[in-house]
């Protein structure tokens, strides 16, 4: 017989409870509902398919039997890339040749290409300058292929995409490539980071009009990525530029294009890179939907810590603009 | 008795915390006086620009507007000088323009305040929204603003160098900036990229003592709104439709108060502020104390933010459901 109730646990109980309360309510409300993606045997649509981050999905996808196209301006890197796939998988692949700044060309290789199941949208360009020395073209450039390229591929795709989803039960997905520096904007990247902020923009809202489809919006954001698209970059960053960015660490276009996979299969809305890349995704959650409960858990819990950790970096970026600064007046 | 000492050591990692952004918080804070210098306002004969216009007339600007129609120009001129006894400036061009917006500015002063206030905003579900309306929304939103900065740049590095005192650079965003909804694909895809570029931008001409404010209206009561509202499919209603609206006026203020006090990001309202702590993302802050309530605050902000996803997402499987039976 035990009447009396036991005098330690009382005000222990409600500091157990109020965290697995708020654990369950969590796992509750995690929005949209978490579903898997298959890709064996369905067409995935590869946008800047022929090189870096682009390719290595093509092979991946290839080597995990789903039927393959791949989309980008040359022709001729195009075929080099089919044959590149052949020879590492002995998978076909179809190519098609196109503009995405070209919304009838986009929309024409599309139909060509027949009904997507995952569309990557995956292609991208950055020129790094400071604005004031920029050319508007060029700031024009990646605002036209970044941001209204994936406009054009999305609005093309899309009708298929549904009737498709709707068709065969299964759901579809809608990849994105943005980029660290559509997390951050940081010097030198103005019309690059506003090129990839812009996708997010529109991924919020895509993911709000596509769920009743069974269609899943997924955003890649991969650090300096070890590309020959990377390369042509590096060479024209600003010197500050290359202080404050040349910290992070840089990928493998393998690692990449897996994890992005990885995240696309899971249909999660946020899919970091690397550990660098969850911390910057934590410190950026905002309002994203997040259909994993761990993860959700780690935004809720790691919030905090990481605003104070980017208040650092803040201090860090901007210390070392001043620096730079006097030491060139000085000179 | 003990209770005082452990009080102490509880407030002391806050306190620990403060000091420590007291001392890490950059840029440093910075005042932005309006009375007397060029503010430019684009948008600035209706809606926020106009109340804008006003409000820097009212505190001893020198004030500007640009906007595409001449007569609306004058009209607000006018109204302007009705309400103020102030003249100002007008600059007629289309900010889609990059050689009119360069004329134009070329024309005017050297600017002090550059308030990048102009936007459209057309919503439609993406599958059905045509992809010239998208483009004008990229076009002027975006690409506008990028003319703008682009054109006045270069005077207001000058401006600031010989006068030392601290130029602004000033972005009318949205709420549809800090979180896209059902509708808003375009339009939050215009106001979102104008973070990336604020972020960088800020990185780019702080040792030049320019410094950016980004602007979160939510729906506000302007012209601009009356016509959106008429467009809205209806889930856009049910989603956004709970948010209050607010008068230009008051926006403005709010605007024009973060302006001077050099804030990077300015909410106008309390759940504006909501929102903003729980987007602020990687933004630089510069007071300590925003940066304190920030830290303590984004963590549960994330999970309201679920929560306000839990709801949407909600209301839109409901509304097909009943569409699909309807």
């Amino acid at each position: 017989m035990a009447p009396y109730p036991l005098p330690m646990a009382s005000p222990l109980l409600p500091l157990v409870m109020a965290p697995v309360a708020f654990a369950a309510v969590l796992a509750f409300i995690v929005r949209p509902r978490s579903v898997r993606i298959p890709i064996k045997g369905r067409h995935v649509f590869i946008s800047g398919g022929s090189s870096g981050i682009g390719l290595a999905l093509a092979r991946l996808a290839a080597t995990e039997g789903a039927r393959v196209s791949i989309l980008a301006r040359s022709a001729a890197r195009l075929q080099e890339a089919r044959d590149a796939i052949r020879l590492a998988t002995g998978v076909d692949v179809a190519i098609f040749s196109a503009d995405v700044r070209d919304a009838d060309a986009v929309a024409n290789a599309m139909e060509e290409a027949g009904p997507v199941d995952v569309l990557v949208c995956n292609h991208g360009v950055f020129t790094p300058q400071e604005l004031e020395k920029q050319d508007l073209e060029e700031v024009r450039f990646m605002v036209e292929i970044n941001l209204m390229g994936i406009f054009h591929l999305i609005k093309a795709a899309l009708p298929a995409m549904k009737q498709r989803a709707k068709a065969t039960g299964l759901p579809a997905s809608i990849a994105i490539m943005s980029s660290q520096a559509g997390q951050v904007g940081v010097y030198g990247y103005t019309a690059y980071s506003a090129s990839k902020f812009a996708l997010r923009g529109l991924a919020e809202a895509l993911q709000h009009e596509v769920i009743a489809h069974n269609i899943h919006v997924s955003m890649i954001f991969p650090p300096d990525t070890d590309t020959p698209g990377f390369a042509e970059e590096h060479k024209r960053r600003p010197d500050l530029t290359n202080i404050i960015a040349g910290s992070s660490g840089g990928m493998k276009a393998d690692d990449v294009a897996k994890k992005a996979l990885n995240g696309i299969k899971s249909s999660r809305f946020i899919v970091p890179c690397n550990f660098e890349g969850s911390m910057l995704s934590i410190a950026t959650a905002g309002l994203s939907p997040q259909s994993s409960f761990f993860t959700a858990l780690a935004e809720v819990l790691g919030a905090g810590f990481m605003r104070f950790m980017g208040l650092c970096f803040q201090w860090n970026w901007f210390s070392l603009i001043e620096k730079w600064h006097s030491k060139k007046k000085n000179m | 008795m003990a209770s005082p000492f452990f009080l102490f050591l509880l407030l002391l990692p806050f306190a620990i915390l403060l000091l420590v952004l007291a001392a890490i918080v950059r840029p440093r804070p910075v005042r932005i006086p309006l009375k007397g210098r060029h503010v430019l306002v684009t948008g600035g004969s209706s809606g926020i620009g106009l109340a804008l216009a006003l409000r820097a007339a009212a505190e001893g600007a020198r004030v500007s507007i640009l906007a595409r129609d001449p007569s609306r120009l004058q009209d607000a001129r006018d109204a302007i000088r009705l309400a103020t006894g102030v003249d100002v400036a007008i600059l007629a061009a289309d900010v889609r323009d990059p050689e009119a917006v360069a004329r134009a500015l070329g024309a005017a002063d050297p600017v002090d305040v550059l308030v990048c206030n102009h936007g459209v905003f057309l919503p439609q579900e993406l599958e059905r929204q045509s992809l010239e309306d998208v483009r004008f929304m990229v076009e002027v939103n975006l690409m506008g603003t990028f003319h703008l900065i682009k054109a006045a740049l270069p005077a207001m590095k000058q401006r600031a160098k010989e006068s030392g005192l601290p130029g602004s650079v000033a972005i009318m965003s949205s709420q549809a900036g800090q979180v896209g909804v059902y509708g808003y694909a375009a339009y939050s895809a215009s106001k979102f990229g104008l973070r990336g570029l604020a972020e960088a931008l800020q990185h780019e001409v702080i040792a030049d003592n320019i410094h950016i404010t980004l602007v979160f209206p939510p729906d506000t009561d302007t012209p601009g709104l009356a016509e959106e509202h008429k467009r809205r499919p209806e889930i856009t209603k049910l989603i956004a439709g709970s948010q209050g609206c607010m008068k230009a006026d008051d926006v403005a203020k709010k605007a024009l108060n973060g302006i001077k006090s050099g804030q990077f990001v300015v909410a106008c309202n309390f759940e504006g502020y909501l929102l903003y702590v729980a987007t602020v993302g990687l933004s630089p802050q510069r007071s300590c104390l925003m940066a304190f309530v920030e830290i303590l605050g984004v963590g549960f902000m994330r999970f309201v933010g679920l929560c306000y996803q839990w709801s949407w997402f909600t209301s839109i499987e409901k509304w097909h459901a009943k569409t699909k039976s309807g």
